[in-house]
């Protein structure tokens, strides 16, 4: 499985729902992968990947909730659609608490799985998509030397570049250089810019809670 | 004492030569006061007083008997002294002759010349001749007492003044009267008679009854026909005609016989009602007619004789007359649907059979008596059966609803387990459907697909059916189907009504049935239901424990020849002490808002089959109730 094929990952521990889900969701062009337990789906599934988690809530070992607070520990964010066979609202609450697509209740109504499941993968599409900017511009930043981003922290912070210079003890003018580069490096072309870039970075909000 | 008389030396000896001797005087020594008493009383009897009875008849006839035997009887009681009774027999229907008579009275004469003969007592009117032309060669004047003569031939005779008697009208004007009046549709009459002497007289008689006799009614005569004639005659009658007969000592044939003997035949033979004229022919088949009991006849006739041996003179004594009494036979009256109110009113019913309570009403009464408890008891037992069983079916009507109710409530305690086990196909099915939508709208459509669809859609309506199944079989009202029961079968039921309501709680459930178990009896539903009831306990008893540990088991094995025992273990906390004991008892409960019927049930229905249940705590902790139930086979010991 290559990373950016999307899937859908059906996790049930009744074998005559995973083949027809995974029917309904290949005839509808998804691609389906089927796990018969949350474990198997840990073993086995590749989580960069766009997609999302089609999630029994009962099973043996495992239960869906269960397998949830583990993703959200991992910081995987995939999009889980709960599904049960008989739904109980302190259980739904809790996983729509913990960031839970949506809660389905078997049976479900064709229609309303398929778009679910359209909108679940598109989040995971733009997830993965902003991930995807993220990283890049993570390793933009990475691509910083030290000098340089501690340049780029005080410039999005909004410190002017005497005060930089007078921190780092050299010339304003290597200040201006640098901002330069960093402009360069991180491929802004306005400070406003960078100080968005930080953001979506968590830059800011990392160095200064307040 | 004889052989102490004699030293034994000689004894021998005088035995041994005279032993023949010896014998002989013994002998003599025996009878000689026998032969002595013999000879005495032979000796005494020519002076006694005597009476001699001369029957007309050659031998003791019905008639004749009733004579002798009322004349000994009057005699013996009241005379008061002992008499010496002869008798002799004329035999005068076969030796009717004047010169028969002389030699009979010669005979009688030589043989009763040494008696004391005081009084000659002659049965019939042959007797009574011969006893006047006779009585002087036997007895000089000794008095003669007629019975049995009847009056017209007695009127016929000139008599000494020494004869009295007995006489009896032997007219049958009455008896065909009453003959008439039983069958008031007969105008026919038949008269049988014989062919001696007796019977022209009884000819005359009936000729003048029949001229008094409504002028309708015809008589006809069959006199002096051979008996086998007369029988053929009287076959042939119809129902309506009147038979009489005086019945008759000699027929045409010149066979001799009793009036009685003929009269017996007659009966037999006629297919109309016969009447009779004598007494003794009750009980021979005649209907009856009027009659003069010979008894009486014979008791006066008695009567004279006592008075005449104690002296008085034959001229004081007035003759006497037997009235005749109708007579009926009531066998006969109801053989011939004679309507009985048309009899005479004093009419003598003879033969009329006492009913049964007249005869034997103390016995009947208490026969009657005991059926009456007996059925009184037997009614009474049935009511306290039917109570018995209507209280049965109550309770056990009751049992059931509770059970039904116990049911209800495990079931109702699966809910989430039904909706998952229930929407699993049935959200398969929905998948499967919207997938053959889009798979047919594809282009081109992609059928084959579709047709493996269908067949696993068919495939999850079936599981979604045998849920349902499982689950109304568990509610079910039905009567029980007890039957060969498979125990892997209800457990592995049991399992799968658990299993989610098993997996919710964190409890994994085993089962163990031991392979090769034979069947049980039992009903399958009341045995998921005690499966469950116990796995359920177990179930809510392990919740306290952590969720790796909650182990439920259940096993089955053979318990003994005849039984199965299945256990339901658990690894909870065991039960604790103080309910052991009562644990199947209802309301006693360890759970907090438990009713405790689950137990009580569970074991009222084992023991409905002759199993037993019993409850421990394991010595690993936890739980164990183990049930027994019986094999199929060992179901009739």
């Amino acid at each position: 499985m290559t990373p950016d094929t999307c899937c859908v990952h059906v996790i049930d521990d009744d074998v005559s729902w995973r083949r027809s889900v995974d029917r309904l969701l290949a005839a509808a062009g998804y691609r389906v992968a089927l796990h018969e337990s949350a474990e198997a789906f840990l073993a086995t599934a590749e989580l960069d990947a766009p997609g999302c988690i089609l999630l029994d809530m009962r099973m043996p070992g495992l239960t869906g909730l269960q397998l949830q607070q583990h993703l959200l520990e991992r910081r995987q964010p995939i999009p889980i659609v709960f599904i049960s066979g008989h739904g109980d609202i302190p259980s739904t609450v809790l996983a729509m608490k913990s960031g839970a697509e949506t809660f389905l209740t078997k049976p479900v109504d064709t229609d309303v799985l398929l778009k679910t499941i359209e909108q679940a993968m598109l989040r995971s599409r733009e997830e993965h998509d902003r991930r995807g900017q993220l990283d890049a511009l993570r390793s933009r930043v990475d691509s910083l030397t030290p000098t340089e981003r501690k340049v780029f922290a005080m410039v999005v912070r909004g410190t002017l570049n005497k005060r930089i210079a007078v921190e780092l003890g050299t010339a304003e003018r290597t200040v201006k250089w640098h901002r330069q580069h960093i402009m360069q490096k991180l491929q802004a072309g306005s400070l406003a810019e960078l100080v968005s870039l930080a953001e979506r970075l968590g830059l800011v909000a990392d160095r200064d809670p307040s | 004492m004889w052989q102490l008389r004699h030293p034994p030396a000689r004894q021998l000896a005088v035995k041994s030569k005279t032993s023949l001797g010896l014998a002989v005087a013994i002998a003599a020594i025996t009878l000689a006061p026998a032969l002595f008493v013999a000879a005495g009383y032979a000796a005494d009897l020519p002076s006694r007083e005597g009476v001699l009875i001369i029957h007309s008849n050659a031998r003791p006839t019905p008639a004749a008997v009733i004579v002798e035997d009322a004349m000994r009887q009057v005699l013996a009681n009241s005379l008061g002294r002992p008499v010496e009774i002869y008798s002799e027999y004329l035999d005068a229907e076969r030796f009717p002759t004047p010169g028969n008579a002389a030699t009979a009275g010669e005979y009688l004469a030589r043989k009763y010349g040494d008696r004391n003969i005081r009084v000659i007592v002659a049965s019939a009117a042959q007797a009574l001749q011969f006893a006047i032309a006779f009585r002087d060669r036997i007895s000089a004047s000794v008095p003669v007492v007629h019975v049995g003569v009847p009056k017209d031939q007695l009127e016929a005779m000139t008599l000494l003044p020494t004869v009295v008697g007995a006489t009896v009208d032997l007219d049958p004007t009455a008896t065909l009267r009453m003959a008439s009046r039983l069958q008031p549709d007969a105008k026919h009459l038949v008269i049988a008679l014989g062919a001696a002497e007796r019977d022209r007289a009884w000819g005359d008689r009936v000729r003048s009854a029949v001229k008094r006799l409504p002028a309708d009614i015809n008589a006809d005569y069959l006199a002096g026909l051979r008996t086998e004639d007369l029988l053929q005659r009287l076959r042939a009658l119809p129902k309506n005609t009147i038979v009489f007969t005086p019945g008759y000592f000699v027929d045409g044939a010149g066979q001799v016989g009793s009036p009685r003997q003929s009269v017996e035949l007659i009966a037999a033979a006629s297919t109309a009602p016969v009447y009779g004229a004598l007494d003794t022919f009750m009980g021979a088949g005649v209907v009856g007619g009027y009659m003069t009991p010979y008894v009486e006849q014979a008791t006066r006739a008695g009567g004279i004789v006592v008075k005449l041996l104690n002296g008085t003179p034959p001229s004081e004594i007035a003759p006497s007359s037997v009235d005749a009494r109708p007579m009926v036979d009531w066998r006969q009256i109801q053989r011939w649907g004679i309507d009985d109110r048309l009899l005479p009113p004093d009419t003598i019913v003879q033969f009329r059979e006492p009913s049964l309570w007249a005869r034997y009403w103390q016995a009947v009464s208490i026969a009657l008596a005991i059926l009456v408890l007996q059925a009184g008891s037997i009614v009474w037992l049935l009511a306290e059966r039917r109570r018995r069983r209507l209280a049965e079916a109550d309770s056990q009507k009751r049992f059931s609803e509770m059970a039904h109710m116990n049911r209800r409530v495990a079931m109702g305690g699966l809910t989430a387990s039904i909706a998952h086990e229930l929407n699993q196909p049935l959200g398969a099915i929905h998948n499967n459907a919207g997938a053959a939508q889009l798979l047919i709208k594809a282009d081109p459509p992609r059928l084959d697909e579709v047709a493996e669809i269908l067949e696993d859609i068919k495939h999850d309506d079936k599981r979604a059916s045998e849920v349902l199944a499982r689950i109304r079989r568990m509610l079910r009202k039905t009567d029980l189907e007890v039957g060969a029961l498979d125990l892997s079968d209800a457990m592995g039921e049991t399992q799968k009504l658990l299993a989610y309501d098993a997996q919710t709680h964190g409890v994994s459930v085993k089962v163990e049935p031991e392979a090769g178990l034979p069947k049980v009896w039992a009903d399958s539903v009341q045995v998921q239901q005690v499966l469950l009831n116990l796995s359920l306990n177990s179930i809510e008893a392990m919740q306290g424990q952590p969720p790796e540990t909650r182990q439920l088991t259940i096993r089955s094995r053979q318990s003994n020849a005849k039984e199965a025992e299945v256990s339901v273990i658990d690894s909870g906390t065991g039960i604790p002490d103080e309910i052991l004991p009562n644990v199947f008892d209802p309301f006693v409960t360890s759970k907090v808002g438990g009713m405790g019927l689950g137990l009580s049930i569970s074991r009222t229905i084992v023991e409905a089959y002759g199993g037993r249940m019993r409850a421990e705590s394991m010595p690993t902790g936890g739980a164990a109730v183990h049930f027994t139930l019986p094999f199929e086979a060992g179901r009739h010991p």
